[in-house]
């Protein structure tokens, strides 16, 4: 019993104090399966809008971001009446579909960074459209992890995901989930610090180790 | 503690959530209304016919081969996914894994390792360590091998980070850090991190759980009761795995 309530108690310190818990796609699944364009409609309304978050904290370019979910739809649409599963393994789907049309998109653009598909501006400002209410520190912060780590710190903090579905999507376990999201929160904590609390970074780092 | 960690978090959902505008939302769904025209529900996307055969005919082989350790299960061994030798490999190792599940483990991350070097598509990769771990999973999640998956996804990591878009690091990120804030360094290091994590608890004791060595499955009672909405400890790989893998990877 005592273990039990521990056990909660440390899923709920896990899940993200902020988002709200991503929404449910149960009553979808059969319309998905049966390749029903109203529920795809529905589901497009339901889900873009967390999906295109994700890719966006991942790609930090809105149209590149747009692209990958509209991708992950695409191939939706081309092997839904394979699919299999409840309204969780769908919602896990498509956002590991976006995860690896993101992945594809950031390799792509690390081969040829002269010919970036968005509107990415030259100057090197955030590669985001400013009128988004953007954060430049915590971008700067955000850039220094890694793909994996952004993709976790998003879908914790920004769309409220249980460690276990994030570990579905992110293709780990929920031991790995938790070390690299603590690892990327202190990064981010630190970085975002105002000055002088994070104290010399040099003996911080060798307490650590 | 609890405070700072909540405002990370609004900042990180005020930075990041974001929202279609329905311009886009109206161009998207009718790209996916022609796509589900263009493509009838009639195609079977379960398994292609040629795949199948390949299997029997893999099966076949393979039982031959284990047998009689020929050429063929020699050559198979190098394979990689689509090579068309690679279902033998597969086939061999599953007997052979019977014995020993950390063969498997180590055929794919030997995979992942060469397509790496070759730049195969981060997509077919990520596939092939997914089922990295999960047979690192399955044989007990032995430290050198699991040291070696994450060694290998950070290498996936590091070159998936976007080429420097952000402003630059030293202007404000990497005050503190500095040589910590270069993710090229940092992610060599990650296998190892992962010995030092539970004495920097501050952010959720859950991590306990990922020392190699008592990993997720090996302690049940944090794992099974750490995320309770999992539906199982294997929620992760059972529905939603299967139902990409099952779903648009499959051809």
């Amino acid at each position: 019993m005592t273990t039990r309530v521990a056990g909660t108690d440390r899923a709920e310190r896990y899940r993200s104090e902020v988002a709200p818990p991503p929404p449910d796609l149960d009553h979808l699944v059969d319309g998905i399966r049966e390749r029903s364009e109203r529920a795809f409609s529905d589901l497009h309304r339901i889900m873009a809008d967390g999906l295109v978050s994700y890719a966006y904290g991942t790609l930090r370019d809105r149209q590149a971001a747009e692209d990958a979910v509209q991708q992950a739809f695409l191939e939706l649409a081309r092997t839904s009446s394979s699919f299999r599963g409840d309204g969780r393994s769908l919602r896990s789907w498509l956002y590991r579909a976006v995860r690896f049309n993101c992945l594809d998109e950031v390799r792509r653009r690390a081969r040829h960074p002269e010919q970036p598909t968005a509107d990415l501006p030259d100057p090197p400002t955030t590669g985001i459209e400013p009128d988004l209410g953007i954060d430049p520190e915590l971008d700067a912060a955000m850039a220094e992890l890694t793909e994996r780590q952004r993709s976790i710190i998003v879908l914790k903090h920004v769309l409220g995901f249980s460690g276990a579905e994030i570990a579905g999507i992110v293709g780990t376990n929920r031991a790995a989930v938790y070390a690299a999201a603590a690892r990327a929160e202190r990064h981010l904590r630190r970085s975002l610090a105002p000055v002088g609390s994070a104290g010399p970074p040099a003996s911080q780092e060798a307490e650590e180790r | 503690m609890k405070h700072e960690h909540r405002d990370l978090a609004d900042r990180l959902r005020s930075a990041y959530r974001i929202e279609m505008n329905s311009q886009t939302r109206r161009r998207q769904l009718a790209a996916i209304a022609s796509a589900m025209k263009e493509a009838p529900a009639a195609t079977p996307v379960t398994m292609p016919t040629t795949a199948r055969w390949r299997t029997r005919l893999a099966a076949l082989v393979a039982a031959a081969t284990v047998f009689t350790p020929a050429a063929v299960a020699v050559a198979a061994e190098s394979s990689l996914p689509g090579d068309p030798l690679y279902p033998v490999k597969q086939m061999t190792e599953e007997l052979r894994a019977v014995i020993d599940p950390t063969i498997v483990a180590r055929h794919r991350l030997d995979e992942a390792e060469r397509m790496h070097d070759r730049d195969r598509p981060v997509t077919d990769i990520v596939v092939v360590l997914d089922e990295a771990d999960r047979a690192i999973t399955d044989a007990g999640d032995p430290p050198d091998l699991r040291d070696r998956w994450m060694d290998m996804t950070d290498r996936m990591d590091r070159d998936s980070r976007p080429p420097d878009q952000g402003p630059h690091r030293d202007a404000d990120g990497d005050g503190p850090g500095g040589g910590r804030s270069d993710p090229p360094h940092d992610t060599i290091t990650d296998g190892t991190i992962t010995d030092q994590m539970p004495g920097t608890t501050d952010d959720g004791s859950p991590m306990t759980d990922e020392m190699p060595g008592t990993t997720d499955d090996g302690s049940p009672l944090t794992d099974g009761n750490g995320v309770t909405d999992s539906g199982g400890r294997h929620g992760h790989d059972g529905g939603t795995r299967d139902g990409h893998d099952g779903g648009s990877r499959d051809g």
